[in-house]
């Protein structure tokens, strides 16, 4: 994919470091980065792809800067994954006056049907950043802490 | 990491000297081939951990750190309350106590090698762990608070232990002074169904001696 085209279209990614992994959003607008970065942090856990979209769950976060406002945000999905037993496949996501409000749509957590890697304890500040990239595209990156399942040594 | 950023003290001790708003020199544990493998955000941040107020003597660094969150993990420092000295989240860690546990099984290393795997998987199978999972204890505001204040006695007092654990655990398992009353609301909404499992912590091992 051209470049441009590339960074026109929202995307999400994952980045390495050393003791857990890092999630990047990124998007023409700040709202569509936020929910880049939110699919990347469900994709930490498990493929967004065969998620259904059974359930919704309305959100809202405010804080006085955007790198808090992201971090609010995916933690605010942590908890909604932790409490209601809930993965994420699709978010829709607006943002004004630094106040995020969202739809979260996925399906209850089914053990046995989704395969998850890992568990997400929650975001950090490590690498937390939003900042708008050459092509006039947003980005919002930060890491979660993971929580691994089990193994044999 | 480049060696020549250092002032070498012996054969295994690293010196960074105070520059910028570093209050402390900090000093790495490592031979030179260890040094030179380590990764320079380790560097970042030990130096930013000697910027701390009220660190004491120097901010330190042991031979497994490596990039962590503010702190490098394997990073030591001491900090002095009359001197402005702060609490670093970072510092104490943030998988402290996080369901490591240490069991005499009473076996051998020739009785247990060959039922490894097995005892891992009876461990997967029993122990609640992840996503989506549910132990069996379920706590309301209540036992929320009892287990909040009482600590591992509470969970003595529910039947899931005897005393001679409590000697083995720090403080007994309840820190004397401690304030439950500052976990929020959703962290106690996040434990509440989480007792009994392993949703919170980081992972199970089977190491042989």
């Amino acid at each position: 994919m051209p470049l441009n085209n590339q960074l026109l279209t929202p995307h999400w990614e994952h980045f390495e470091h050393d003791a857990d992994i890092g999630i990047r959003g990124i998007a023409p607008t700040l709202a569509q980065a936020f929910e880049q970065a939110a699919v990347a942090m469900t994709a930490v856990m498990t493929n967004p792809e065969p998620l259904t979209e059974s359930n919704a769950v309305v959100i809202t976060c405010n804080a006085p800067d955007n790198e808090l406002l992201l971090m609010d945000w995916i933690n605010e999905l942590i908890y909604q994954t932790a409490v209601h037993r809930l993965l994420f496949k699709r978010y829709q996501v607006e943002i004004a006056d630094s106040k995020l409000s969202a739809i979260a749509f996925g399906e209850t957590v089914d053990r046995q049907k989704h395969q998850i890697a890992v568990e997400i304890k929650g975001a950090t500040f490590t690498e937390l950043h939003v900042y708008q990239q050459p092509g006039c595209t947003m980005c919002g990156r930060c890491l979660v802490e993971l929580i691994y399942g089990y193994q044999s040594i | 990491m480049d060696t020549s950023q250092f002032n070498q003290r012996d054969e295994t001790c690293w010196e960074i000297r105070p520059t910028g708003a570093m209050r402390v020199p900090a000093i790495i544990y490592a031979d030179a081939q260890l040094l030179q493998e380590l990764d320079q955000k380790v560097y970042e941040q030990i130096t930013n951990v000697a910027t701390l107020p009220g660190i004491v003597e120097a901010a330190y660094a042991m031979p497994d750190a490596h990039w962590g969150y503010g702190f490098p993990i394997g990073g030591v420092a001491a900090f002095d309350p009359e001197q402005g000295g702060v609490v670093s989240a970072g510092g104490v860690g943030f998988d402290i106590s996080c369901g490591v546990r240490t069991l005499h099984t009473g076996l051998n290393i020739a009785e247990l090698r060959p039922r490894k795997q097995a005892l891992a998987d009876a461990l997967y199978r029993t122990v609640p762990a992840g996503v989506g999972s549910r132990g069996k204890i379920h706590l309301n505001h209540k036992s929320m608070q009892g287990m909040l204040t009482g600590g591992a006695q509470w969970a003595l007092d529910q039947g899931f232990g005897d005393e001679q654990d409590l000697e083995r655990i720090e403080e007994h398992g309840c820190m004397a002074g401690a304030e439950p009353h500052y976990v929020s609301p959703r962290a106690r909404e996040r434990q509440k169904d989480e007792m009994g499992t392993l949703g919170s912590v980081s992972l199970s091992e089977i190491k042989s001696p």
